[in-house]
């Protein structure tokens, strides 16, 4: 009787305190902002990341119908259908390309293959741009491989061109196909063996086990690389420009920079915008159902095919002839053209060029790198420690920008700050104040942020997974308080992630293109700008020198990749 | 003998769920106390009450004759000196085997950190593996690290939580076994936490089984196994024959014919029949009963039994007995017996 009535005082007393939170947090949800608060840090970085999209978002629910009637009637038609074309190139390249790669290393023995494995991963660091103006150079009219085939098979003789559709296809399908391998790779290796041999056990021979059991499971992983690379190929800029073959990203810049037409670039850019959203949705489709196909941690792996002799050589020729063609080749030949224009340069060139492009690279880079390494902290903390739906909610939504071409970012920025710039012009005009809404430095990292969160904020919240509640809990059992815990046990282990999510921001804008040229103030000129301006004009030689100084940099994440593939088999 | 933990009507609800409910014992230094029920009986919830990574909502905690939980009183983990083990060990991926073992060895000197260091990777025989990362270690070495660690900083308690559910049943045995050896090398005094009936009877000195939130019973293995204070109890411990009957003091008169009890009884009552309390082709045996069903073990072999009454015993037996399907056999059993109200 006296237990009965002390549960039922203590429940009630449980009680009263619940009642008692609860009202504090009905006080505190009257003010929202207190409510959000732990939140409140995501969404406003969401808010800064997404105010530019949104705001050319707008600007296609509100069209211009004069505008767009003359923009259907002229140029978008084909500049959409040559995007599509692109993507549908690309998508397919890359998946046949990657797909088949990647099972050539996961399931057959042959020479070199561990190697392969590994260096077929280098053209990622090849810009595709780089890349285009190598092929360009070789194989136009001019180039040395047409003079070389007209003189043997006379000057008549028909020879496929490197410009339009199949030139920027094979372009970018040979730069772009790591994505699609490495997901496949990994989808792969995922398989347990044991899948296999019941589908063997039941009737299905190698190659049908291959087309009903194993494909159809890596399937959300291909698709997902497929998506990232036609992401990567609808934000290209220089390429499809090198090789004539104007896409909507293409003409957002153009429109821009050399028409000065401002609202038909908006225009385009929107329309831009639209297919990178339909891609977005497209991915997460393919991402969801990748968590269900791949269960990790396979218990035992196929074992290797031994190839017959005259296949294996095939297999090891296959890889090599990609990795020449990809990176290899293209490698030796910027060397060459360096090396020639380096013979001729005096040392007072290089102190400019260091002055000049080099500096502007990396304090741009660094720039970004750090601010976004800085916001993703500040987003992994607040979707981690809150582990609300709100602050998860602002984490993603603040890294869309990896979707968005970069051309689509750069005109979102520019459109917003004109916008703000001419109220806050209206508003100030009597004090004598002006704001300047041209490019500059401070909007260049804006975008650069905007288009790079996910690359740093995937980095750190991968790195956050090592760490387990109960560590932390261990280390306050062992006399460590709070804060010490966050010193001695979270830092130390996101400490790798840090540096390798700022590396890859570093070399990702080092690369970029479109929202530099859109963005930049006059004379901010990085390597990527560089090797365009020279590049364009067919100055070869002098294009290879910063070509080979951002593949040099690029090479860096490309092997910290390759590392942490033999680090995930183990 | 010093007391090193004393709980006293330790209780936790979230909400209106009573996680734990007046749990009360107290544990003298280097004992060992294995907390035993079922999922969600409250038994990891009372080891984290204990370790200070939840607030009681009533009832006090001792720890070396310190309060340190409730009545107002609340001290941090941190200043328990309670050393606690993880299922998942939870050992710092980023450190060695040696720095894990470190961690806690603060406001000494470098030689004293060193020297205790090396003396824990002695006792739990990890020497030669000291500059490992977890990761290049398997599990059973990952859990003497764990274990290390946890006791370098001498604390008052260790806690330790399913510590043998991660590895494998070949390894568990052996690990069991060697924990225990360590556990009285170092003097431990240790609370467990396990589901498991054979891990809780072998590592400890008393077990406290819980159900509900609540202490069912509490007492060295061999009481709790053979004099269980309840059916539910009984049946938690190992198989178990309930067997009905009436009871009339001293005695009870069943299925088995008239058997003494430990404890007097009045009315209907269920006896409590272990397996291998049951003796077959026992020369004075009272009763008969046919083989039903035989599952051979090797080490014993499991007899299903059925009397003439028609109730079903499960009997456990030496392998060396020959029986056949069947078989008639003369039965007799192991007294007193335990017996419980019938409900």
């Amino acid at each position: 009787m006296a237990n009965e009535t002390k549960w039922s005082k203590l429940q009630q007393a449980t009680r009263v305190e619940e009642l008692e939170q609860a009202k504090t947090i009905e006080q505190a949800s009257r003010l929202w902002l207190a409510r959000l608060r732990p939140a409140l840090l995501p969404i406003l970085i969401a808010l800064g990341v997404l105010l530019p999209i949104g705001y050319l978002l707008l600007e296609l629910l509100t069209p211009s119908v004069a505008l767009w009637q003359q923009l259907w009637g002229t140029i978008l038609p084909p500049m959409l259908r040559n995007t599509l074309v692109l993507a549908i190139g690309v998508g397919l390249g890359t998946l046949v390309l990657g797909a088949g790669l990647a099972w050539l290393v996961a399931a057959y023995e042959f020479p070199g293959r561990a190697l392969f494995e590994r260096l077929l991963l280098l053209p990622l660091a090849m810009p595709s741009y780089i890349l285009a103006f190598v092929y360009l150079a070789n194989f136009d009219f001019a180039g040395p491989v047409q003079a070389a085939w007209r003189r043997w098979l006379g000057p008549q003789m028909w020879f496929p061109d490197i410009y339009g559709a199949h030139g920027a296809i094979l372009v970018m399908t040979l730069v772009l196909y790591p994505y699609v391998y490495i997901l496949a790779r990994a989808a792969f290796y995922d398989q347990s063996a044991h899948t296999i041999e019941a589908a063997r056990m039941m009737g299905l021979n190698r190659l049908q086990a291959f087309i009903y059991v194993v494909l159809p499971m890596a399937r959300p992983s291909l698709a997902a690389g497929m998506i990232l690379a036609i992401m990567e190929a609808m934000t290209d800029f220089a390429t499809v420009s090198f090789l004539s073959f104007p896409t909507l990203s293409e003409g957002v810049v153009r429109i821009w920079t050399i028409r000065m037409d401002r609202e038909a670039a908006t225009e385009v850019a929107s329309l831009l915008l639209l297919l990178a959203l339909i891609l977005i949705i497209v991915e997460r489709a393919s991402r969801r159902e990748q968590r269900y196909f791949q269960q990790h941690g396979a218990t035992r792996q196929m074992a290797r095919i031994r190839l017959k002799a005259g296949e294996r050589w095939i297999a090891t020729l296959m890889c090599s002839v990609v990795l020449a063609l990809a990176f290899v080749l293209p490698v030796l030949q910027l060397g060459w053209w360096a090396s020639e224009r380096l013979a001729d340069i005096p040392v007072s060139f290089w102190q400019q060029v260091f002055n000049r492009y080099v500096s502007n690279t990396i304090l741009l880079a660094t720039a970004a790198a750090s601010l976004t390494m800085v916001l993703s902290l500040l987003l992994v903390q607040g979707s981690r420690l809150t582990q609300g739906r709100v602050a998860r909610v602002a984490a993603y939504l603040a890294t869309l920008g990896y979707a968005m071409p970069g051309a689509v970012v750069a005109a979102g920025i520019l459109i917003l700050t004109s916008q703000l710039g001419s109220i806050f012009n209206e508003t100030f005009a009597g004090w004598g104040l002006r704001l300047a809404t041209t490019g500059s430095v401070g909007l260049l990292i804006y975008a650069y942020v905007v288009r790079y969160m996910a690359v740093a904020f995937n980095s750190v919240d991968a790195s956050m997974d090592k760490i387990t509640p109960s560590m932390a809990q261990t280390a306050r059992t062992l006399g460590v308080r709070p804060l010490g815990v966050l010193w001695r046990i979270h830092l130390p282990l996101i400490r790798g992630g840090v540096l390798a999510g700022m590396l890859l921001v570093f070399v990702d804008v080092m690369k970029e293109l479109p929202a530099t040229l859109l963005l930049r103030p006059f004379g901010m000129d990085t390597l990527a700008v560089w090797t365009y301006v020279a590049a364009a004009e067919s100055f070869w030689e002098e294009a290879a020198i910063p070509s080979l100084m951002i593949l040099l940099v690029g090479l860096l994440p490309v092997l910290i990749l390759m590392r942490l593939g033999d680090a995930n088999r183990n | 003998m010093q007391t090193a933990i004393e709980v006293t009507s330790l209780s936790k609800l979230y909400g209106e769920t009573i996680a734990v409910a007046d749990v009360s014992f107290s544990l003298a230094s280097g004992e060992i106390l294995v907390l035993i029920g079922p999922s969600g009986c409250g038994k990891t919830t009372t080891l984290r009450l204990l370790a200070g990574l939840e607030h009681p909502s009533d009832g006090v905690v001792n720890v070396g004759g310190q309060h340190v939980a409730g009545g107002g009183v609340w001290v941090p983990p941190e200043q328990r000196r309670i050393g606690m083990v993880f299922q998942d060990y939870a050992l710092f991926p980023h450190l060695t085997a040696a720095q894990n073992i470190a961690f806690a060895l603060k406001g000494q000197s470098f030689a004293q950190r060193k020297e205790r260091t090396r003396y824990m990777l002695t006792l739990v025989e990890l020497d030669e593996l000291a500059d490992r990362y977890p990761h290049q270690l398997s599990g059973g070495e990952q859990q003497r690290v764990a274990l290390a660690r946890a006791l370098a900083p001498k604390p008052i308690v260790l806690l330790l939580d399913e510590p043998f559910s991660n590895l494998d049943a070949a390894l568990r045995k052996s690990m069991r076994a060697s924990v225990l050896s360590i556990l009285r090398k170092a003097k431990t005094t240790a609370v467990f936490v396990t589901h498991d009936q054979e891990e809780a009877l072998e590592l400890a000195d008393t077990v406290a089984v819980m159900r509900n939130g609540r202490l069912q019973q509490i007492g060295s293995p061999r009481e709790v196994y053979l004099l269980p204070t309840s059916a539910s109890v009984a049946a938690f411990l190992g198989e178990a024959n309930f067997l009905p009957g009436i009871a009339s003091g001293e005695t009870v008169h069943c299925a088995l014919g008239e058997l003494k009890l430990v404890s007097p009884h009045k009315g209907k009552v269920r006896v409590l029949i272990r397996p291998e309390s049951l003796i077959l082709s026992s020369p004075t045996g009272i009763s008969t009963a046919t083989v039903e069903a035989i599952r051979f073990l090797g080490h014993d072999q499991l007899v299903d039994l059925r009397l003439s009454s028609g109730e079903v015993l499960q009997a456990r037996v030496t392998p060396y007995l020959e029986l056949a399907q069947g078989m008639q056999t003369k039965l007799s059993v192991r007294q007193p017996l335990v017996a419980y109200p019938a409900d």
